[in-house]
This record gives structure tokens, C-alpha cells and sequence, in this order.
């Protein structure tokens, strides 16, 4: 039994003042149906990833307020694991389908986050942290020593992490959805202000809001299909990782999705990795097998992750140009290459959604059912 | 580690064990050091002020945190400085 997708549909991502979280939940849930040729009623279950609406918004009990909005409220459960929330919720209305529960379900992923300051969205996030072995950090500390580390092992250079945001905002120039519609030079990227040295400003990818919804069933056989899944897990603190030059979370979901899905990283045509922080996308593409440890800042550089490449990362512009509106990346990775699989523009592609500095990983592969 | 004061009752006997000791930067950044300290690794706030590189030898000292004025208790932290 496999999974297909039905349906997809993600919001535009970015600064949108006018929506709610309520708002862009909708949105992206009647947006799906609509793909999907469902009725809402056809919907057994749904899965909601978010991360902060309990922080930023004071609304928890998420699942409920979803399943209200079908006629016959389905069953409903809200799932977190900081960023990787969207890749957690994909693989629990899997699993409910799979084991024979359900038959066809509704994965939502849905973040609010510029109702808030910068200094309340970044406090928020570095819950995602170990807030006791980490108390006083941020997110782009912890990966700005993650930066330090790789930059130490391997000589990897500034002018290779700006070319992965360079390349990103390039990509996200094809993408309507995208929160930057604005294309940057490796030296604009290498001049933007410090945050956390060596991390600048266009390493970082930005606050956003938006949703994406995928309606996902085990009924029919057409449409894109989940050709297997992986989830792999790390200490939550730096401090207590084996390495950090590598997320060893990736490396394991890694093992788990090429072994399910019967497939090498040199079948995959595309991928949309979770580039949080430049360095994060370096890290993926070398975990997930793509480029040899330690050489990803290369292949970057050299163009080998963008058309005409080795393999297309983040053709939807990735965190960093797209936008990361936190509990929706995850939905919206497989949403987008489910969209590209569709319009005959993909074969094979993968999906990489990080938790965290690392601490937990979730990957898909996604390929056209045959 | 230290935010509220009940964390800070429950904890004190482990922070007592972590002051004073010293140890060696691995990485640091913006007031944020990643450190080894024997054979162990940990990751403290940086004293106000420092800027610290890998290789520096560093010392736990404890910290008072610039917190907003309240009637609670006065929050702390370990911190590193270097030595």
C-alpha cells in the first residue's frame, strides 16, 4: 500500500499583514480540497503542524480549531518538533494511513510570526533549543558554530555559503509564491551586515507567514506518490553532538528513506532541503549524499545545485528565499515538488525538513506513479 | 543555565558544580561559546564585554542577567570569561 497525493495547495509566504493564522489555515485547507476534487466531508482525519501558536498567538488545542473548520469535524491532533513540524505531521497522517485507520486525510502546516517584533519571533524560536544546556542563545549562534566548524575541517569559504543564498534567490525569482522576488550577488550576500560571526544577514532566511496543505490518500493510484520516508533523531544540544560537521539526524533519515524507497541520491532529480542558514544547506547535500563529505561548499559554488547542475536544491527558493514560516515548510517541501510532478517538470525528488540546530530530521521521497 | 527562580532553587547544586572550572573554546560567537572543560563539552553565555576565539583558555564564573525589572527574585547564569 502507498501513499499518494491528491491535492496540494501553499499560500504565499511573507509579511501578510491582513491574514490570520485562522486565516491562512483556511486558506490552504479549502485551497487543497479544490486541488484535490474532495469534499471536505471525505476527509477522515487531520494532522496540523505548528510550531508558536501557542507562544505567539496564545491558541493551542490547534487540531481542534482545524477540525473545525469541516461540517463533521474530523478527528484531529496538532503535531510539534520546532522546524521540522511540517515533516512530523507528513509522517503521522502517513502512518494513520497506512495502518489502515484512514483512507484519506489532510496535512496542514501553518505559521503566524510577523504579528510579533524581531526580538520576540528570535526569543521564540530559540525555544526550539535546549533552553536549559543553551540558555542564551539564538538560532543563528548555534549555527553560526556549526558555520565555524565546517569552515575549520574542510576550508569551506564565504564565497560557497553565499553562493547557495545567491543561487536560492535565483530560484525563487520562477516561484509567485515566494516571499523575495529579489536576486543577490555572491559579493551582495558577502556584504550584508554581521548577525552571528561568520553568518550574515543573507545567510539567514527570513520570518514569515504562510501555509501549505496536502490532502493524502491511500484510495486511488494516480497522482504523485510518497515513495518512502525517513526520521532520524540527535542530542538537542550542540554540546552533546558526536560531530558537527554533520547532522547525523540527516544522515539516518537519510538511510531510512533511500532504503524504503528502493532509491540512491543519484536518482533524485531535485530536492528541497531545509537551508534555515546557508550552512545548513551545505550540510544537507553533503548528508544526504549528494556531494562528498566536505565538499558540498564546492559543488554549491561550482553550480552543481542549481539547472544544469548535478541535482536542482531548492528550486521553490528554499527557506532563505521562499520563506520559513516555521510549521508550514515541512507541507510545503513535498506540496511544491508534488505541484512539479504534476505539471511533467519532475520524475523523482526529495524533501529535507531539520528541527532545531539538528536535532531531528525528516526526509520523503517523492516520485510520479507509474 | 538558570531562568526562573524555582529553576534556579532546583538547580543550584548542579551550577555549584560547574563554577569555577576552567576549560578551552572550541567555537565562539556573538557572546555564545561552545567549550571543553575536561572531557566534557557545554555551552555558556559569554561575560558582557569579551570577545573570546577558539583555543582561549576560559573560567565559569557566575552572572547576574539583565532581566526587566520585577519584584522576583534576581536572575543569574553561568557565564565564561576569559582567563
Amino acid at each position: 500500500m502507498k501513499v499518494h497525493i491528491l491535492g496540494e495547495y501553499i499560500t504565499q509566504f511573507g509579511e501578510l499583514w491582513d491574514k490570520s493564522l485562522r486565516d491562512l489555515i483556511q486558506e490552504a485547507v479549502m485551497g487543497s480540497l479544490r486541488d484535490s476534487n474532495m469534499k471536505s466531508t471525505e476527509i477522515e482525519a487531520v494532522f496540523v503542524s505548528n510550531m508558536g501558536a501557542g507562544i505567539l498567538e496564545n491558541q493551542l488545542h490547534l487540531g481542534a480549531l482545524v477540525s473545525s473548520m469541516f461540517p463533521h469535524h474530523p478527528p484531529s491532533m496538532r503535531i510539534e518538533g520546532a522546524c521540522a513540524s511540517g515533516g512530523l505531521a507528513m509522517i503521522a497522517g502517513e502512518q494513520a494511513l497506512l495502518s489502515g485507520r484512514y483512507q484519506t486525510v489532510i496535512v496542514v502546516g501553518a505559521e503566524k510570526m510577523t504579528d510579533v517584533g524581531t526580538q520576540q519571533s528570535t526569543e521564540f524560536l530559540a525555544a526550539a533549543a535546549d533552553m536549559e544546556l543553551e540558555f542564551g542563545s539564538s538560532f543563528p549562534v548555534l549555527y553560526s558554530l556549526l558555520t565555524q566548524a565546517h569552515m575549520q575541517k574542510y576550508g569551506t569559504t564565504r564565497d560557497m555559503l553565499s553562493s547557495a543564498s545567491s543561487k536560492n534567490h535565483r530560484h525563487a525569482m520562477d516561484n509567485p509564491g515566494a516571499q523575495f522576488h529579489k536576486q543577490f550577488s555572491i559579493d551582495d550576500v558577502n556584504r550584508s551586515e554581521l548577525v552571528a560571526d561568520p553568518i550574515r544577514l543573507l545567510d539567514c532566511s527570513p520570518i514569515s507567514d504562510g501555509a501549505a496543505a496536502v490532502v493524502l490518500t491511500t484510495k486511488n493510484t494516480s497522482g504523485p506518490i510518497i515513495l518512502g520516508y525517513g526520521h532520524g533523531s540527535d542530542s538537542l544540544s550542540l554540546s552533546d553532538r558526536q560531530s558537527l560537521t554533520s547532522l547525523s539526524s540527516t544522515v539516518s533519515a537519510a538511510k531510512q528513506c533511500y532504503s524504503e524507497s528502493r532509491l540512491t541520491p543519484n536518482d533524485i532529480e531535485m530536492a528541497e532541503v531545509h537551508d534555515c542558514f546557508t550552512i545548513n544547506e551545505i550540510l544537507a547535500i553533503e548528508d544526504l549524499g549528494f556531494f562528498a563529505k566536505g565538499k558540498g561548499g564546492e559543488a554549491s559554488l561550482k553550480g552543481k545545485t542549481t539547472y544544469g547542475g548535478k541535482v536542482v536544491i531548492n528550486p521553490s527558493g528554499g527557506l532563505k528565499a521562499c520563506g520559513h514560516p516555521v510549521g508550514a515548510t515541512g507541507v510545503k517541501q513535498i506540496a511544491y515538488l508534488s505541484k512539479l510532478i504534476r505539471k511533467g517538470k519532475l520524475q523523482v525528488g526529495l524533501t529535507h525538513n531539520v528541527g532545531g540546530s539538528g536535532a531531528t530530521a525528516v526526509i520523503h521521497a517523492i516520485g510520479r506513479s507509474k | 543555565m538558570i531562568i526562573k527562580p524555582a529553576d534556579y532553587w532546583r538547580k543550584s547544586k548542579k551550577i555549584s558544580k560547574l563554577l569555577g572550572l576552567s576549560g578551552k573554546v572550541l567555537f565562539a560567537t556573538n557572546g555564545f561559546a561552545l567549550v571543553s572543560i575536561g572531557a566534557k563539552k557545554y555551552e555558556f553565555q559569554t561575560v558582557a564585554g569579551s570577545k573570546l576565539n577558539t583555543g582561549d583558555k576560559i573560567v565559569t564564573v557566575f552572572r547576574r542577567l539583565n532581566l526587566e525589572n520585577n519584584s522576583s527574585l534576581v536572575g543569574y547564569t553561568l557565564k565564561v570569561k576569559k582567563i
